[in-house]
């Protein structure tokens, strides 16, 4: 793909996106235009709304000013639509199948083991035979290190297991695009390398994603691009070595300093 | 004494024959109460508000009126109100139905919101509708922690249907009755029936607590246990 059609159509564009929770607003007038491919770490301390923008691209939450395109879907306060076609709750459904997530707490399914956590959507949702699913599911439970867990339960693994799980359970679907709400913040530091192991080494490739993260070294490490928030508004927004070599505001850096970078 | 247990030993098939009654009555109720509970739950929470209050209103009107007004209402109001006439046996095992479903659909309820709402975003970001997650995820998930509830909930069942002889159905209770007047025996008789019926109940509590905590030795529960 040339770099002109990269700029011609953009995987995710947020245009004045704002969010309130009742009074309290979260987001303020959020603009980005994430290119195709790119992975981007969205940074900012706690309750900056980085969580809550990367929860709207998939809608799991709404928002109540702005737009965000996504391919050829537009999400409003409205609701979804694609051009004029407003969809229903089964088209957004179908529209987050190509959209992987991985979550803070890991969030398997606790009655199901590890590979029927895993091909339970692609065989529900997508269609896939059974023994499509199985297939992929065993290649993507080797890459992420884990082939004998098979039949494991979910709280028989440890937090790093279960999320490495996590992300092989949302590259079933091979979606286009990966969300990361803070995928390590819920692990112990001995366990987080294992998961951004896996993160860099397969969930990344090729994809467009949004990391929400707090490890600043890992993202000037695998980032194309950083988006830093501030109280729900964006104050950085480029390539990785713009933002970190000259970021635009005091606060930014102090931000960077104080995490030794 | 011995007189006792010589009338036991001669109305015995009177009394098992009522024993019959009795456990079939609360069994058939529990297993209708099962799935009416469940719908009930379901419409409880469904976000459509004309399925959800009329669901609630059921579980309420349920919960919150006496099993023996339920009973008369159905057994002499239904026909007027629905022209719905049964026979003694049915209208009580209508109206068992609706106590207990009013009961489960709480327990249903209970375990469906105790399913961890990370779980139903996940499933969401896999792209299941909402039917389908909660078909695949929450309930099965929900049922199960529902367990040892929805089994106690048999045990009260139980113990309700001692009511339906009102209305003259043939339960133990009724049938004590028949012998009692039969024989004036009042004190032995009841006190035998008294004793029938703690150690049926007992025995069935005692075996919802042990099947309660035999449940977390399998699946998904194993580390609990």
């Amino acid at each position: 793909m040339t770099s002109a059609t990269e700029a011609a159509a953009p995987a995710i564009s947020f245009r004045s996106v704002s969010k309130s929770y009742g009074q309290h607003q979260v987001l303020f007038e959020v603009s980005a235009v994430v290119p195709r491919g790119a992975t981007v770490a969205v940074l900012g301390s706690s309750g900056s709304g980085k969580s809550t923008l990367v929860r709207c691209v998939n809608r799991l939450e709404t928002f109540q000013g702005g737009e965000i395109l996504v391919g050829d879907v537009s999400l409003t306060p409205a609701g979804a639509a694609r051009g004029a076609q407003k969809l229903n709750d089964r088209q957004v459904a179908k529209y987050r199948t190509d959209i992987g997530m991985v979550f803070q707490s890991f969030n398997l399914f606790q009655h199901l083991n590890v590979l029927k956590n895993l091909i339970e959507a692609p065989v529900g949702v997508l269609g896939w035979s059974k023994d499509k699913a199985i297939d992929r599911a065993r290649d993507l439970l080797a890459k992420v290190g884990l082939p004998d867990k098979q039949e494991a339960y979910p709280n028989r693994l440890s937090g790093g297991q279960q999320q490495r799980i996590a992300i092989a359970r949302a590259l079933m679907m091979e979606p286009s695009i990966m969300l990361f709400d803070e995928p390590t913040s819920a692990l112990d530091p001995e366990l987080t390398g294992e998961v951004l192991n896996v993160v860099k080494g397969l969930a990344l490739g090729g994809r467009t994603s949004l990391i929400v993260t707090h490890e600043l070294a890992f993202a000037r490490d695998v980032a194309s691009h950083v988006m830093v928030l501030d109280h729900g508004r964006v104050t950085e927004f480029g390539p990785t070595a713009e933002v970190f070599g000259q970021p635009k505001s005091e606060r930014t850096k102090r931000f960077f300093q104080s995490a030794g970078l | 004494m011995q007189r006792t247990l010589t009338i036991l030993y001669e109305f015995r098939d009177t009394l098992l024959y009522g024993l019959g009654i009795t456990v079939s009555l609360s069994v058939l109720s529990m297993l209708a109460a099962l799935v009416v509970g469940l719908v009930a739950a379901l419409g409880m929470l469904s976000r459509r508000r004309w399925i959800s209050m009329p669901a609630t209103f059921y579980v309420e009107f349920c919960r919150n009126t006496p099993i023996l007004v339920q009973l008369v209402w159905v057994h002499y109001a239904w026909p007027e109100i629905f022209g719905l006439k049964f026979t003694a046996f049915y209208s009580s095992l209508v109206a068992l139905t609706l106590q207990t479903s009013g009961y489960l659909a709480e327990e249903y309820r209970g375990g469906i919101e105790a399913v961890d709402k990370g779980q139903v975003e996940a499933a969401k970001s896999l792209g299941m509708t909402h039917s389908r997650l909660m078909a695949r995820i929450v309930l099965p998930q929900a049922i199960m922690r529902s367990v040892p509830g929805l089994l106690n909930q048999f045990v009260t069942c139980f113990k309700s249907t001692s009511i339906v002889s009102v209305i003259a159905v043939p339960d133990l209770m009724y049938q004590a009755g028949l012998i009692v007047s039969a024989t004036f025996l009042t004190m032995p008789i009841y006190t035998i029936v008294a004793i029938i019926y703690f150690v049926v109940v007992f025995a069935i509590s005692r075996s919802v607590r042990w099947l309660t905590r035999k449940l977390p030795t399998t699946g998904y529960f194993g580390a609990a246990a």
